[in-house]
């Protein structure tokens, strides 16, 4: 039996991109079917992260990286030629 | 008490009747301390007045020039930096409790250059707490917009456009992140210089975020923003992200003459923005063409994306940067900025890395667009100012009713992302009540603040907008 399998976020763009729908429009369409954040996974996180929060500001920062989920999906997405590197401040000399 | 006249002033007016003896250095210092003391508690911009200080540094001004020992155009001239600037001897509060007690053993390099040149500090002005709070919660409370006080001056330099606003003091120095000298420049309608990154030294400067940090003049006129600019700016020793670019003689750039100037008009940067304020900058950038400018229309297709890589880096490094505050004291923090810093601590370093990689491509991007135009010009907020929010509201980014927008639209942040330069200047009024400033912004060339201010000199010598006064009774 064959697996339905669904789009992948960075699909969904190209596939919109293919449609003709790009730009601020796009993206806040694909931002709709954003994932939701738990306390619980912030939770987990935090073990990752080596930090300790307790629950008042596990729920504020559930709240808060929700609401950057949608933003940071938008750079995720954003395809970056190979040949482009990070804006370092690194000098090997000077400092 | 009446208002003396002379805290309406522009520095270089000051400069010349210093200059000429007509007034004293003591007579300008005084004039602006009582002006302070009228309005202080109604605006709550300085958190330090550095009244003694400043009038011993003004007594010695008045004997050092009645000797025939001149400096220049700064001699004698008040000026008060945003409380992030490290003073030697006098409190740096960074607008924090955390830090309120802080009394720096060194000088921050653009205050000793401009007390080398003979300026003098009265004194410490208010702030977004470490230039990120919510101003409201901050360490020392919001501070009021002089024209309407029960609306904010913006952030996180709200002393600084507040104080110029009033006319508290003629000179004034900010630090922009992400818009810190620029949105209260619009709100306040006053002139703010972000200068190109590496233009102006940090040392000294209470770090928000190592790449996106700015330090730039704020003032009332374009002259006067130029004739700052020439003290602060050059290289430093003692910071290494400032370049040995050199120099140039910014008062060549007060011309008037602007013919054959190319503006581009980022379409993108005029989505969203309330009708009256498009109007307004529109027609600036009207006026300008009919000056001899010559306007076209330029496209940043990854623009949209400069507001978040902006807020991905600062929370990134801001975290990084006070992660020992926020491990022992977060408790004393202003709510907003420990939500902006904890929240950070989710942020992997693949997405940091991801929107340094994108400030490669959105400046590669402005390199190109540079090669059609010689600056661009958009409006500096999107919209008018807000109403100081209530503390329910102000302790959390997240505000009540609000939704999800995945493509943060300000314009300020392309200037840190890209480290260009960008000049925001008054450019009309509001027509409904309160009425606020509107103001126009011009991003130029890397290391071209000369451009900037030969067209933003030209368009105020061609309007009266920032000779307007806010309705304050003293």
């Amino acid at each position: 039996m064959k697996t339905k399998q669904r789009l992948t976020r960075r699909q969904m763009m190209q596939l919109m991109t293919v449609l003709g729908l790009t730009g601020p429009a796009a993206l806040e369409l694909n931002a709709q079917a954003r994932k939701t954040i738990s306390p619980e996974i912030v939770k987990t996180a935090m073990t990752l992260i080596g930090q300790d929060f307790d629950d008042e500001r596990i729920k504020i920062i559930t709240t808060a990286l929700q609401r950057r989920l949608d933003e940071m999906q938008l750079l995720r997405d954003l395809e970056i030629d190979d040949m482009i590197g990070p804006a370092t401040v690194f000098m090997a000399k000077g400092w | 008490m009446a208002t003396n006249e002379l805290v309406f002033k522009s520095a270089r007016e000051l400069g010349s009747l210093i200059k000429s003896k007509q007034v004293s250095p003591v007579e300008v210092v005084q004039a602006c301390l009582d002006r302070v003391d009228d309005l202080n508690p109604k605006l709550n911009t300085f958190i330090t007045i550095a009244k003694d200080e400043a009038l011993q540094r003004a007594r010695q001004a008045e004997k050092e020039i009645r000797g025939g020992k001149y400096l220049g155009v700064m001699h004698g001239i008040p000026y008060a930096p945003k409380d992030i600037f490290a003073t030697k001897g006098i409190r740096t509060t960074n607008g924090s409790k955390l830090t309120a007690d802080w009394i720096p053993e060194y000088e921050s390099t653009v205050t000793d250059r401009l007390n080398k040149a003979g300026a003098i500090l009265i004194g410490k002005l208010n702030l977004s707490e470490f230039a990120t709070g919510s101003s409201v919660l901050s360490g020392f409370g919001p501070v009021r917009n002089p024209w309407h006080t029960d609306y904010s001056p913006a952030g996180s330099s709200s002393g600084s456009g507040a104080a110029l606003a009033a006319n508290l003091v003629p000179l004034s120095m900010g630090t922009d992140t992400g818009g810190s000298i620029r949105g209260p420049a619009a709100a306040n309608g006053i002139v703010g210089l972000k200068p190109t990154y590496g233009r102006v030294s940090r040392y000294g400067v209470t770090t928000l975020s190592w790449t996106l940090d700015h330090a730039g003049p704020m003032t009332r006129t374009v002259a006067d923003n130029a004739i700052m600019l020439q003290v602060m700016a050059g290289a430093d020793p003692k910071d290494s992200s400032c370049k040995p670019e050199p120099v140039p003689d910014y008062s060549k750039a007060l011309t008037g003459n602007i013919r054959g100037l190319r503006i581009g008009v980022p379409s993108f940067y005029f989505e969203g923005v309330q009708p009256e304020v498009e109007k307004t900058v529109r027609a600036a950038i009207q006026t300008l063409a009919d000056m001899g400018a010559i306007v076209k229309e330029v496209e940043l297709p990854h623009a949209m994306y400069s507001g978040t890589v902006q807020l991905t880096v600062a929370i990134a490094e801001a975290a990084a940067f006070h992660e020992k505050r926020l491990r022992e004291k977060a408790h004393l923090l202003d709510p907003v900025a420990r939500e902006y810093w904890e929240t950070a601590n989710f942020i992997p370093a693949t997405d940091y890395i991801k929107a340094m990689r994108a400030r490669t491509l959105i400046m590669q991007e402005m390199a190109d667009a540079f090669t059609k135009c010689d600056v661009m010009a958009v409006p500096a907020n999107a919209s008018l100012p807000n109403k100081i929010e209530p503390p329910e509201t102000a302790k959390s980014t997240i505000k009540p009713g609000s939704k999800s927008e995945p493509i943060r639209r300000g314009s300020t942040a392309l200037g840190n992302v890209t480290g260009l330069p960008a000049i925001v200047i008054p450019c009309g009024f509001s027509t409904t009540q309160p009425m606020f400033p509107i103001t126009i912004q011009f991003y130029g060339k890397p290391f071209d603040e000369f451009t900037l201010f030969r067209v933003s000199h030209a368009y105020e010598s061609a309007t009266d907008w920032h000779k307007r006064r806010p309705p304050l009774q003293t």
